[in-house]
């Protein structure tokens, strides 16, 4: 708790430490990035809108992926990568922020289910612990896998080793994972392409419960996906934001002629 | 509200403070830990080139082979490099050649290698590609156990070995004359043959295991793609298992020459310090005393109380020598991979 | 055998061979295969050579039938068979011409009849033996593989008669003089010794030896075994992550190379080493601690040749590319999305290292420092100019020795009485010393297990 207030006073900026935070908004601003010479993000201009769950859909290697990385400053744990233009966290720039803050309100789950090697109770509370902060773990533990709808199934079983769940389960774990820290902001990419059907139908209710609780950006290849669970979706290709908005609109009615062909399935 | 549109290097802006420096305290440990290794091997080399000044300075003596003693300055790397060298256990005193030394060791290492790198290759492709079931496996644990043995005890047991499979071959029966001949001679037991094999003895499971790795590390659709051709399993391990190991074998070559370089015990154990060049130059079944023996008898032999400063100065010379050896054998071994890596590797780089 | 003919090779779905024609190859294959013990046999004991002529025409005869129900079942001349045939006769003959003993090939030894006969006897029987196992299980290719295991059997069932040979007559000669009461006390001296020169070379006389034992070599290994460990696990540890995780670039280069250098350069520079800076901290301050010291009966304080810290420090130079280089593989084999999960969650770098990292690779670590104690066990060249027998008590500052130590000094040492009171127990202390180095590499084998499951899951 003191850590953190001193953070927030060195920095300047307001990072609340209520359990209850309030989704985010972010936006982006002219966002450009390199890795060496190729360009992979051509200036791009959007914003999420708090609370609410917004798909990037588009053909391989189009960039969403890298867009989503630089959204939590992943992408530049890379050393050829350079980045300009901004990127807003509720009005604040996240390059004034230490990375490690801006990781704790924005968290992230990744292609491959990727738990640790340890007990499952000690994967919930892997994140607080290593933010420092107090909180009465069985309360968040519970909370946590209750909100990836995994209490159920896993309640008895909170000291087995983490690397003995199927692997629907373990992505899931990596969710309640990520929610334990109480972002503001979750990052998902392409979260069920290693799953078989049922557990991305489980996995894809939780994320649609936890709507109005996180702003949830989800990178998807598989556009029924986008269009079961989101409300905005952005279409990229190669490099670039094409069309941006509501779900309806884009999947029955898109203005550009790309989006249409994509949509339709001329190119993929 | 947007800010300024700057280029942004990797590392952002976070405020430099105080509390940031002290958070990076493992990092400044592990630097500190980490230089240490390099201080030492800088002390070790320092220490030898200071040693090696009488060599330069000290004034020596020389003693022809009609006994007469000729005074001279200081021994210097022509002496170094002449061929007659004393220790002193024998008798003349005053040469410091190392000529015989440094053929001594390259003989050595040919014959050690010789010996000892077939039978890990051998070795490698049972226990990997022409496994007999468990067996396959129990070589490797077999010779993971077989390399705990200190080389202490191969200095021991040298004899052992020597009486059972040299001197059967190359003496005659018993150690008197065969009857009806008045004169023989044969070759005496501290060859380098027999230090070529116990040496041998001691690399073979230590150069199996890296051989080993070198051909399971070779990925299994080299190995596919050949048997859905038809080849059989030899041709494929000739043809393109072994090319594509090369650059693990290689190295795991480097490591076992490095190794039987720079044994001490071994070859001071079973050569001894005889130190003159056999007649043919080339002679295994004749003693010659390597870099490492030869300078374990310059620095005074097995007691302190027989030093001689020249000699220890010389013994530092040997030392130099070693590790300038060492140095070439692994600029070599990265040219050689440099040369051999288009042509053999696997990984498309 | 790798020029075969098209219509030699059969796949297996053509016609199998009757049972009768296989058994009648058996005879060919027991005529090899006894030609080929022979061969190894005559090697060790000469007076088996007599059997040589013998085995090289049953071997010839093997050939010749083999060569027959070649020509008989696929109408073609084996090449290699026919040379054989020629071969085997030939040498018989030749065998028979040749004296006892002979001097030959420019190097002037003595070669013993028998050597050459069991070369030609092995040159005939192996290929013929090959042969006669392609043809037994049908000329496919596979039993073209199966015919090769002859030729890799071959040298590592001699390679590994030679290790069992070694540890066998360690056994024979280490056994007997086992004794708990001579492992447990200490080898004490005193008296006073002078040399004396017999036939030009210097022996070495003393009196008055008073105690039989070797606890103190076994004692002084455990202890440099520990004060090595304290030194090069840290600085293992450290040089290992530093160059993973902290830095990447020409520093981590320079590291890894001088790290990997101390083990390259030979054992016998760092021994050089370890003698003068004893011999040049002779007067100063740090004598007591870089030297050593002891008391003798008399109360007097005298300077030892090199104390268990000299000692320790010298041999860690072995140890920690050991443990550096087990480090760096353990971390390199963290899959990178765990280091990223971690990240993602706003770990900062120093935690994911110390929760995530450390741990993956502690199995490589426990394996490293175990096999850098067996290398301690063992190590001899670093020390051997510094040490002594120790004989007044075992601690950091005393002269530093090991079992490694007590075996060399048995070895080398002109001290007649010495080599008559430990001389036997010598082999006892060999036996010892591959235990302890046994047990540390198994130990670490076992670990390496243990740990991999609880902190990899795996």
């Amino acid at each position: 708790m003191r850590e953190v207030i001193r953070e927030q006073s060195e920095t300047g900026i307001n990072i609340s430490n209520d359990k209850q935070v309030m989704p985010s908004a972010i936006s982006l601003n002219d966002l450009r990035l390199c890795f060496g010479k190729a360009e992979i993000l051509k200036g791009i201009n959007m914003t999420f809108p708090a609370g609410k769950i917004t798909s990037i859909i588009g053909p391989s290697g189009c960039g969403k992926t890298t867009l989503l990385r630089c959204i939590n400053r992943l992408s530049e744990l890379a050393t050829t990568c350079k980045i300009r233009g901004d990127i807003l966290l509720n009005n604040e720039s996240i390059y004034q922020i230490d990375p490690m803050l801006l990781r704790r309100k924005v968290g992230m789950v990744f292609q491959r289910p990727n738990p640790f090697p340890k007990s499952i109770k000690e994967n919930i509370l892997y994140g607080i612990k290593a933010t420092g902060l107090k909180v009465n773990s069985e309360e968040v533990v519970q909370n946590s896998l209750t909100q990836a709808a995994l209490w159920d199934e896993l309640k008895s079983r909170l000291d087995d080793s983490a690397m003995s769940l199927s692997i629907g389960q373990q992505q899931r774990l990596c969710f309640a994972r990520s929610l334990a820290v109480s972002p503001s902001v979750v990052l998902l990419d392409e979260p069920a392409s290693a799953l078989d059907p049922i557990s991305t139908a489980k996995l894809e209710t939780s994320i649609v419960k936890m709507r109005d609780k996180y702003t949830q950006i989800v990178v998807t290849h598989n556009m029924q996906e986008a269009r079961r669970i989101s409300d905005k979706v952005a279409f990229m290709y190669l490099g670039e934001l094409v069309e941006f908005g509501d779900t309806d609109k884009i999947f029955e009615d898109p203005d550009k002629p790309a989006t249409k062909d994509y949509i339709i399935g001329k190119f993929g | 509200m947007t800010t300024k549109l700057n280029f942004k290097p990797l590392k952002l802006l976070t405020p430099p403070s105080p509390r940031r420096l002290i958070k990076s305290w493992p990092k400044v440990l592990c630097f500190i830990l980490a230089i240490i290794p390099l201080i030492m091997l800088c002390f070790v080399i320092v220490n030898l080139v200071v040693h090696t000044g009488p060599v330069f300075r000290q004034p020596s003596y020389d003693v022809n082979h009609d006994g007469i003693i000729n005074n001279k300055d200081y021994v210097g790397l022509k002496g170094i490099f002449s061929t007659k060298i004393s220790t002193a256990l024998t008798g003349n005193k005053g040469q410091y050649g190392l000529i015989p030394a440094i053929w001594g060791t390259i003989l050595l290492v040919i014959v050690a290698m010789g010996i000892a790198t077939p039978v890990a290759l051998l070795m490698a492709i049972f226990s990997s590609e022409f496994t007999l079931g468990f067996l396959g496996r129990g070589m490797r644990t077999l010779l993971g156990v077989l390399s705990g043995i200190p080389p202490i005890i191969y200095a021991l047991m040298w004899i052992v070995i020597f009486t059972a499979i040299i001197a059967p071959n190359f003496r005659p029966d018993g150690l008197n004359p065969p009857a009806g001949m008045t004169w023989w001679f044969s070759p005496p037991p501290n060859s380098t043959l027999i230090g070529g094999i116990m040496l041998s003895l001691l690399i073979i499971p230590f150069l199996a295991p890296l051989f080993d790795d070198a051909i399971k590390n070779v990925p299994n659709s080299f190995k596919e793609a050949s048997l859905g051709l038809g080849a059989t399993r030899w041709y494929t391990l000739i043809n393109v298992t072994l090319p594509a190991a090369f650059s693990g074998l290689l190295s795991g070559l480097r490591l076992g020459v490095l190794k039987a370089m720079g044994d001490v015990i071994i070859v001071t154990a079973t050569i001894a310090v005889e130190t003159n060049i056999p007649n043919p130059f080339f002679d295994i079944l004749r003693p010659i005393a390597p870099l490492t023996a030869t300078g374990v008898g310059l620095a005074g032999g097995f007691s302190q109380s027989m030093i001689d400063p020249l000699g220890y100065a010389v013994a530092n010379v040997a030392a130099i020598l070693l590790v300038i050896m060492a140095f070439a054998i692994i600029i070599l071994e990265t040219l050689l991979q440099r040369k051999f890596k288009k042509r053999f590797s696997h990984d498309g780089r | 055998m790798a020029g075969k003919k098209q219509s030699e090779l059969r796949n297996g779905l053509s016609e199998k061979r009757g049972n009768g024609t296989v058994f009648i190859l058996l005879l060919p294959l027991i005529f090899t295969l006894m030609g080929v013990i022979f061969a190894s046999l005559i090697l060790i004991d000469n007076s088996l050579g007599k059997y040589a002529v013998p085995s090289l025409i049953t071997a010839s005869l093997g050939a010749v039938f083999l060569l027959v129900y070649a020509r008989v079942t696929s109408h073609s001349w084996q090449r290699t068979l026919i040379i054989i045939m020629f071969l085997g006769i030939g040498s018989a003959f030749l065998i028979n011409l040749m004296p006892t003993i002979f001097f030959g090939f420019h190097i002037l030894g003595v070669f013993h009849r028998s050597t050459v006969s069991a070369i030609l006897l092995m040159l005939v029987s192996l290929p013929t033996f090959s042969f006669s196992i392609f043809y037994i299980f049908g000329a496919t290719p596979k039993a073209q593989d199966l015919s090769r295991y002859p030729f890799i059997l071959l040298p590592i069932i001699v390679a590994l008669a030679a290790f069992g040979l070694i540890i066998y007559k360690l056994l024979v000669l280490g056994v007997p003089h086992f004794s708990w009461r001579v492992i447990t006390s200490n080898f004490i001296w005193h008296g006073w010794s002078t040399q004396v020169w017999v036939n030009g070379w210097p022996v070495t006389i003393s009196y008055n030896v008073q105690q039989i034992g070797i606890g103190q070599y076994i004692m002084g290994t455990f202890l440099l075994m520990m004060m090595v460990s304290l030194i090069s696990l840290p600085i293992g540890v450290g040089v290992g992550l530093y160059i993973t995780e902290y830095s990447k670039g020409a520093t981590a280069n320079i590291i890894k190379f001088a790290t990997n250098s101390l083990r390259a350069i030979s054992v016998f520079a760092i021994g050089l080493v370890a003698l003068s800076v004893v011999r040049s901290s002779a007067n100063t301050f740090l004598a007591p601690i870089l030297s050593g010291f002891y008391y003798n009966e008399n109360g007097v304080r005298n300077a030892a040749s090199g104390s268990f810290i000299t000692a320790s420090i010298f041999i860690s130079m072995l140890v920690i590319p050991i443990i550096a280089s087990a480090t760096e593989e353990g971390i390199h084999s963290l899959p990178h999305d765990l280091t990223e999960a971690s990240l993602g969650i706003g770990a900062s770098h120093n935690y994911t290292i110390a929760h995530i990292v450390l741990p993956w690779a502690l199995p490589n670590i426990v394996t490293g420092l175990l096999l850098g104690c067996a290398e301690t066990a063992g190590s001899l060249a670093a020390i051997m100019l510094i040490s002594g027998t120790s004989q007044y008590g075992i601690n950091p500052f005393t002269q530093s020795t090991s079992l490694s130590v007590f075996i060399y000094q048995c070895l080398v040492t002109t001290d007649q009485s010495f080599k008559k009171v430990e001389g036997p127990y010598v082999y006892m202390a060999a036996l010892i010393l591959i235990l302890i180095t046994l047990g540390l590499t198994i130990a670490s084998l076992i670990l390496k297990k243990r740990f991999s499951r609880s902190y990899r899951g795996t």
